[in-house]
């Protein structure tokens, strides 16, 4: 079973999320800010993180420069209500794992269709 | 079942041959509502605005960062405007970011507080001509505002008038549009025009 992580200091989306990602069969693994995140990441293992941008603690560059360390790299999407230019999509995506970028508010069925593109469901 | 009571109600008129002429007039500080505006719109709503005149314009961004807005300015350009930006969004994505003399990175505001600091301190680097805050939605859900958000919001209004509006500014506008929801409760204290702006796109026929 893939496993997804939720990152994401808005409760409410956050177990919005993992309900719907439940609901699509895979296990899933909550966390409110990047710390937390580094924290369970190593344990959980998982296949892909949803990952906010907009989030206390840690910015999302240093988070993506953590993961780039982990034997087992998971893929990330960025949710995100932030509009960045191609040039900075491109360096996010170069420092790895950043395979999406979903804007918010999204569609839940635009969401489980990226993840379950990304898992190769 | 309890009794409802009428706690405002809003007269609307479309202006269509003065709405060129009243948006050609204003001044102030603009305040966006939602997060959902794309900024070629704002730059487009911009581009109406005192259109003779050259202004210097600070734009609060908590939603584009600076290289997205650069990008968006190269296809949509705003005539005769200087633009200064506070960036407040850059910095989640990175920590090596360098003041320039077109933009300053900054955390984003927490509070309402933080915000009208923001604005003081882009006043004392740009000394603008207008503002925009570019928005105000993580801090008060228009949709289904608590009561204690737009206590929060009057207040803070309150003060702008009090600190900022006396140094180059006169007015406050609020423009909001509803593609998140319809605004429940108009915020109308303490706010001179309340500007909807409504964007319908859709793809020619002769494309489909």
């Amino acid at each position: 079973m893939a496993r997804v992580m939720v990152v994401d200091d808005e409760p409410d989306l956050r177990n919005l999320v993992r309900l719907i990602m439940e609901k699509k069969g895979f296990e899933v693994e909550t966390a409110e800010d990047g710390e937390e995140f580094l924290s369970k990441v190593d344990d959980f293992g998982p296949d892909l993180v949803l990952l906010d941008v907009m989030m206390p603690g840690p910015t999302t560059k240093e988070i993506l420069e953590k993961l780039k360390e982990k034997r087992k790299r998971p893929k990330v999407v960025l949710l995100t209500v932030v509009r960045f230019s191609d040039e900075e999509k491109e360096k996010l995506m170069k420092i790895g794992g950043v395979v999406d970028y979903i804007t918010k508010p999204f569609d839940l069925q635009k969401l489980t269709d990226t993840v379950s593109q990304h898992l190769g469901n | 079942m309890e009794e409802s009571h009428v706690i405002q109600v809003n007269y609307w008129k479309e202006l269509h041959k003065e709405l060129d002429q009243t948006i050609g007039r204003l001044r102030g500080l603009v305040l966006l509502t939602h997060n959902s505006v794309e900024l070629e719109d704002v730059i487009d709503f911009l581009n109406k605005v005192r259109k003779e005149e050259f202004l210097t314009l600070l734009y609060v961004s908590l939603i584009n960062t600076y290289g997205y807005i650069n990008d968006t300015l190269e296809k949509h350009p705003l005539h005769s405007k200087r633009v200064f930006v506070v960036d407040c969004v850059s910095r989640y994505i990175s920590s090596d970011l360098r003041d320039t003399h077109k933009c300053i990175y900054r955390d984003p505001p927490r509070n309402l507080d933080e915000m009208k600091n923001l604005i003081l301190e882009g006043i004392e680097f740009a000394k603008p001509d207008m503002i925009v805050v570019d928005s105000l939605s993580q801090f008060v859900n228009f949709s289904m505002p608590k009561d204690e958000d737009l206590r929060e919001l009057y207040r803070f209004l309150s003060s702008l008038r009090d600190e900022v509006m006396g140094i180059t500014l006169d007015t406050v506008i609020l423009l909001y549009d509803d593609k998140l929801g319809v605004m429940k409760k108009l915020p109308t204290l303490f706010v001179d025009t309340i500007l909807k702006l409504e964007v319908i796109r859709e793809s020619p026929t002769w494309q489909e």
